[in-house]
């Protein structure tokens, strides 16, 4: 069977304190600007009529997002150098020396992996800490998570030990691209493609 | 905008106007163009010459878009499934054929013997990079680009821009020379065929233009594109849309006169540089319109 790491996200549990995201920047020396690991802040909702009363739905949660490390990785797919390739354990990664920072393996990646670091003129992303996985230790992001809502291993063990959950907003509804990822919802969370729901902090992803 | 993206406006603008020149000449050549007189074989000539800087220009631009254009040579290794990858091959191989177009023209008697077969092959090469052009940006995750409208304007934008330039730079070279005698009855029968085809082309592109941002899904990213043109760059969109209107104003005042006039020149002229920022801008506004679905 082929092997596909992948990474499994409790949203539910997710405190937003981004210890994953300074994990990961600090582990892999990351300029300003460029952050493998994203975490999303989801909010949204609004006043409903029920009979005389107006009730809020307001809700708000948040997601940790790094690359997917995609079964059907649309970033190989379109890149023309092959500098994004995808290995046998099903990491997604880039050869620096082919990539000619073209970017645009970042116009059609639908999870925003693929960040351009300037100083280099190359394309970067999540790695999945794989000279951490040689050396059998955890990802950076994994290990610090303080809340322990971060997993990773082979999606199909990750599947039968968290089930399959579906996707939830900000994930896109496409999924062909078969994202390599297990998200636990949080009860509030919206669904793919809700027109209610919005990321409040663009400005810091 | 990104800086980056500037220089792929003036790159897919400059090549797709090269393939609309191409196509353009290619037809022109074989049965109107004068190539029997010197005066007619030398205005052809300078004709083709034109379009060594708009290739140079177009190439040098595309590698500013790069963050790493010495590692250029790699570009080639994903044929099979990267349009990107395709794209660039035709360009280099539409490069050399307009090469041998330019010499065939300008001196090789070997090759001016086959230029029917030149013109051809570069026109067709050049169909097919408006064509992997056009497959680049039809992004699965890119909504807004992923229609039917964006091969529409490539090719609108192509033949526009190339067949105008041709004509512009064609007028400008016979004007006064001892040829416009010859070219004047040339000019009026098929003259006004041409700039009423330009006119239909404009009117379509227009249509496509405007239709594109107001029929659309109801995703969040279409959604965010539609908002894009119409709030944040309505001035720009307006302005495409009256440039292109006067411009097809200009082009019928030609068109629909009975005998050749001096100042048609300028107006076809100031028409050409009118539709040149109305492409400018709806260049700008394409690359503007960009948003993906997803995080």
């Amino acid at each position: 069977m082929k092997k596909q790491y992948a990474f499994y996200f409790d949203s539910a549990n997710c405190s937003g304190c981004k210890a994953c995201q300074a994990a990961c920047k600090d582990k892999n020396n990351l300029d300003i600007g460029v952050l493998w690991r994203r975490v999303y802040e989801v909010a949204g909702g609004e006043w409903e009529k029920d009979g005389n009363a107006w009730r809020p739905n307001i809700f708000a949660y948040n997601i940790s997002m790094s690359c997917n490390h995609c079964e059907n990785a649309i970033c190989v797919k379109n890149c023309p150098t092959k500098a994004m390739h995808k290995r046998k354990d099903g990491l997604v990664l880039v050869e620096e020396d082919k990539c000619i920072g073209c970017r645009y393996c970042e116009w059609v990646c639908p999870f925003g992996a693929p960040q351009y670091d300037e100083k280099n003129g190359v394309m970067s992303k999540c790695n999945f800490c794989y000279d951490f996985l040689e050396e059998e230790k955890d990802p950076a992001c994994v290990s610090a998570c303080p809340m322990r809502v971060l997993d990773f291993g082979e999606l199909n063990e990750l599947y039968k030990k968290y089930g399959d959950k579906g996707k939830i907003f900000p994930l896109p509804e496409y999924g062909s691209t078969k994202p390599s990822i297990i998200i636990n919802p949080h009860f509030n969370a919206a669904k793919c493609g809700s027109l209610i729901a919005m990321i409040k902090n663009k400005e810091e992803v | 905008m990104k800086g980056s993206e500037w220089s792929l406006i003036i790159f897919t603008l400059l090549i797709q106007l090269a393939v609309g020149w191409v196509i353009t000449f290619s037809v022109l050549q074989i049965k109107y163009f004068d190539l029997q007189s010197s005066v007619g074989k030398g205005i052809v000539s300078k004709l083709t010459l034109i379009l060594i800087p708009i290739i140079l220009v177009a190439l040098f631009s595309s590698f500013l878009h790069l963050g790493s254009p010495i590692k250029a040579i790699y570009v080639f290794n994903n044929l099979t499934s990267s349009w990107l990858s395709l794209e660039i091959l035709l360009v280099i191989l539409f490069s050399v054929t307009v090469s041998f177009l330019i010499y065939a023209f300008n001196g090789s008697v070997s090759l001016f013997e086959h230029r029917n077969l030149i013109c051809l092959l570069s026109s067709t090469i050049g169909l097919l990079l408006l064509f992997s052009m056009s497959k680049i940006y039809m992004i699965e995750t890119v909504p807004a680009w992923n229609k039917l409208s964006t091969p529409i304007l490539f090719t609108t934008s192509s033949l526009i821009l190339g067949l105008l330039f041709l004509l512009v730079v064609l007028s400008w070279l016979v004007s006064g020379k001892e040829v416009d005698i010859t070219f004047a009855s040339v000019r009026i029968k098929y003259f006004k065929n041409i700039i009423m085809l330009v006119s239909m082309l404009l009117l379509l592109e227009t249509v496509v233009f405007v239709v594109q941002n107001f029929i659309h899904g109801s995703n969040i990213a279409e959604l965010e594109s539609r908002r894009i043109i119409l709030e944040n760059n309505t001035l720009l969109f307006s302005l495409r849309i009256l440039l292109n209107l006067v411009a097809i104003i200009g082009l019928l005042i030609i068109a629909q006169s009975t005998s050749y006039q001096r100042y048609y020149l300028s107006i076809l002229t100031v028409s050409f540089f009118i539709i040149s920022i109305s492409e400018i801008i709806g260049r700008y506004l394409f690359y503007e319109m960009y948003s993906r679905l997803g995080v």
